[in-house]
């Protein structure tokens, strides 16, 4: 049974990259959190239907360098159009990169810099999530602290291009374990478009990824926030996410899950203020053994906001999808517009789904509905279109792409619903090979 | 052209509701089956079509394909649709991210490979389509709406007897078209239906109300009631039944 040595991985980084005391700290606070609760076990709540053991007991070392990697399999993510950050095996690739397009206002750069330059606007980002420090990976995350992005948005900067940021791992980097942090901070009145992609092409190799984004949001700011996972078949997938959001804000956030062998996204977020409007949104399409375990909170503290979440799942094989959607609704939250549903189709007799809404409110002047379906195809749907000559097969896939398609639909951005649909046929529709439907 | 002989049928593990129904439908006829609510109306029109809701307990449809009988029961749906057997649902199905028109298309296309001829373009295709929606007085935007989606009750109903132009069906069962719908729009949908009316096809109304009947004139009028048919006659029976009631037949 082997182990990582988080301990001594934290201190080879702390060697490699430095940093003032405040880096350091945070670096030394994440591992003693880390270490005092370790990896959880299904006995933990949280993590009751997803068993990290085989990440537990995994051996592995942080990604190398690579200088000219060979990113022909990338084309469709690292397009070298507009802007993109790109990092290869846990390092910023500059060659690979594109930060300029960016308009006036808005500054973007690696955490590396940030970590120098604008150390006070990052510790005054953590300052907003200092009582959201319970998950254990986010400590691990802290203690690992060296390399992702920063994004400022100065006020009333409207930043609609689509700044991308992308993780790939290539097949030089097995067993390898790379913790990106992003940090965002929009100012107020000011909006930015952001999308994050974590993809392996090519085996099916284990690696190890933690990564942890942290977005502030001011007042009256728009922020879309997209994420896909396209990991290894065989590669874990550690994923947390904590937003703030300040009164009269706007986010919709996307979240597509198509790769890796076990996928845990926990997201927060925390709606501080009046007349806050956050869509989280969300699409699994899972095959062969995959397990895909998606967690998130909803804080409502004013009054006058609305939440609205979605995700759907799609599941074949043998694959797992598990969901807990938390809405909080403190005493002040009154007028309250709370919506959550989860609808989850198995295509094949050994998929399964535990899905579960946690609701706890304390205003009464609300409105909160929740929803969970799990089902194979609606049979009078499947058929309807029977009756019009549509053999079953082709009925259950037609369905099943119009149920993708309507969780798609919710992604505002024309060309991120373009690519995410791409992807999801490339790893889900078209690959038969994966199927058993 | 459709002989059902003594169905009989019953909800998957539940009650009998066709308890032995006989009807003889020839090309070029129009019959109406009128009858009280929970008459097994409906669950004629379903069991013929083959939803998976329902079971046959006895008896057999008869479909003539090429000259021959051939009990269409043994069909899976898809395959008795491709055969010509077309319902028009009395509740439509949403069927949200599927293109109303892709969706024609792909089953226009499936019933030309099945009776060996040459699929349409989807230029061709949008030609045919748009000539049988202005006939049905629908708005060209549904063409690129999700099946059903967002249609009204009305609009519903009008885009199933779009597919039926389209499909072109032998035999076609309109299960309770007319219900929900204004004087207006039934009096679109049955100038749409009158206008697909030949001497090879044959059509059955499912209708609670004598209605639609002055507008599409039956040959033959059945009154169904306990699952089973009670009384047969011309249109003037339906004029009967909407003068009396469903009582004075039983």
């Amino acid at each position: 049974m082997s182990n990582t040595d988080y301990t001594k991985t934290k201190q080879g980084i702390q060697a490699a990259f430095g940093g003032d005391s405040w880096v350091t700290t945070m670096r030394d606070n994440g591992l003693a959190r880390f270490d005092k609760k370790g990896f959880p076990t299904v006995k933990d709540e949280e993590w009751r239907y997803t068993n990290l053991k085989m990440i537990k007991e995994g051996n592995f070392i942080p990604g190398a360098a690579t200088n000219n990697a060979d990113l022909s399999l990338y084309n469709q993510v690292v397009t070298g159009k507009g802007v993109e950050v790109v990092f290869i095996d846990g390092h910023f690739s500059e060659k690979d990169s594109s930060l300029n397009g960016v308009v006036s206002g808005v500054d973007l750069m690696t955490l590396a810099s940030a970590l120098k330059t604008k150390g006070n606007e990052i510790q005054s980002l953590l300052e907003h999530f200092n009582e959201d420090t319970e998950n254990p990976f986010t400590g691990l995350n802290d203690a690992m602290l060296s390399s992702g992005t920063c994004l400022f948005v100065s006020d009333k900067v409207q930043s609609n291009e689509v700044i991308n940021i992308v993780f790939i791992t290539t097949e030089k980097a097995e067993n390898a374990m790379t913790m990106p942090r992003n940090f965002v901070v929009v100012g107020q009145s000011a909006k930015a478009v952001i999308c994050e992609t974590h993809v392996h092409r090519g085996t099916r190799q284990c690696y190890f990824k933690n990564t942890q984004c942290d977005i502030v949001i001011g007042e009256n700011s728009h922020v879309e926030y997209y994420k896909a996972q396209l990991e290894s078949f065989g590669a874990y997938h550690i994923s947390n996410t904590r937003i703030h959001m300040a009164a009269s804000s706007h986010l919709e956030s996307f979240t597509l899950d198509l790769g890796a062998k076990l996928t845990r996204n926990t997201l927060h977020i925390s709606l501080n203020g009046e007349n806050i409007h956050a869509g989280l949104d969300g699409l699994y399409a899972l095959a062969e053994d995959q397990h895909v375990d998606n967690h998130s909170a909803v804080d409502h503290r004013f009054p006058h906001c609305v939440s609205d979440q979605l995700y759907k799942g799609l599941l074949d094989g043998k694959s797992r999808g598990v969901f807990n959607g938390k809405i909080f609704v403190r005493q002040a939250a009154q007028k309250t517009d709370a919506y959550q549903l989860n609808r989850n189709v198995i295509l094949s007799d050994n998929a399964s789904v535990d899905t579960k809404p946690q609701l706890e409110i304390n205003a009464d002047d609300v409105r909160c509905t929740h929803g969970a379906t799990i089902g194979q195809m609606s049979p009078s749907e499947v058929f309807y279109l029977q009756s019009r000559g549509i053999d079953k097969e082709t009925a259950v896939d037609m369905l099943a792409h119009g149920f993708a398609d309507d969780a798609l639909d919710r992604i505002v951005n024309d060309g991120v619903r373009t690519i995410f649909n791409a992807y999801l046929h490339e790893y889900f529709f078209d690959a038969k090979e994966r199927r058993t439907v | 052209m459709l002989e059902i002989k003594n169905l009989h049928a019953k909800v998957v593990d539940g009650v009998e509701i066709l308890k032995g129904i006989s009807l003889d439908i020839k090309p070029g006829e129009v019959h109406a089956i009128m009858g009280p609510n929970g008459s097994g109306k409906s669950t004629l029109s379903k069991v013929v079509a083959g939803h998976p809701d329902y079971e046959v307990t006895d008896g057999s449809v008869e479909l003539e394909i090429n000259f021959k009988k051939v009990d269409i029961l043994e069909m899976e749906p898809e395959e008795r649709a491709l055969n010509g057997v077309f319902m028009a649902f009395q509740y439509p199905v949403e069927i949200p991210g599927v293109n109303n028109a892709m969706f024609l298309r792909s089953c226009f296309n499936e019933i030309c490979k099945h009776q060996g001829v040459e699929e349409m373009d989807p230029f061709d295709f949008d030609v045919l389509i748009r000539e049988k929606m202005k006939m049905l007085s629908i708005d060209e935007k549904f063409i690129e709406r999700a099946v059903n989606v967002d249609f009204s009750g009305g609009e519903k109903k009008r885009n199933e007897i779009l597919q039926m132009a389209v499909l072109n069906p032998k035999i076609a069962f309109l299960d309770e078209t007319d219900s929900g719908l204004d004087i207006d729009s039934l009096k679109i949908v049955a100038e749409g239906v009158n206008a697909l009316r030949n001497e090879e096809n044959a059509i059955v109304l499912i209708t609670h109300y004598q209605r639609l009947l002055d507008y599409i004139k039956p040959d033959h009028v059945h009154v169904l009631s306990g699952g089973k048919i009670t009384k047969s006659g011309d249109s003037e029976l339906a004029l009967q039944v909407e003068e009396k009631g469903y009582d004075w037949v039983a």
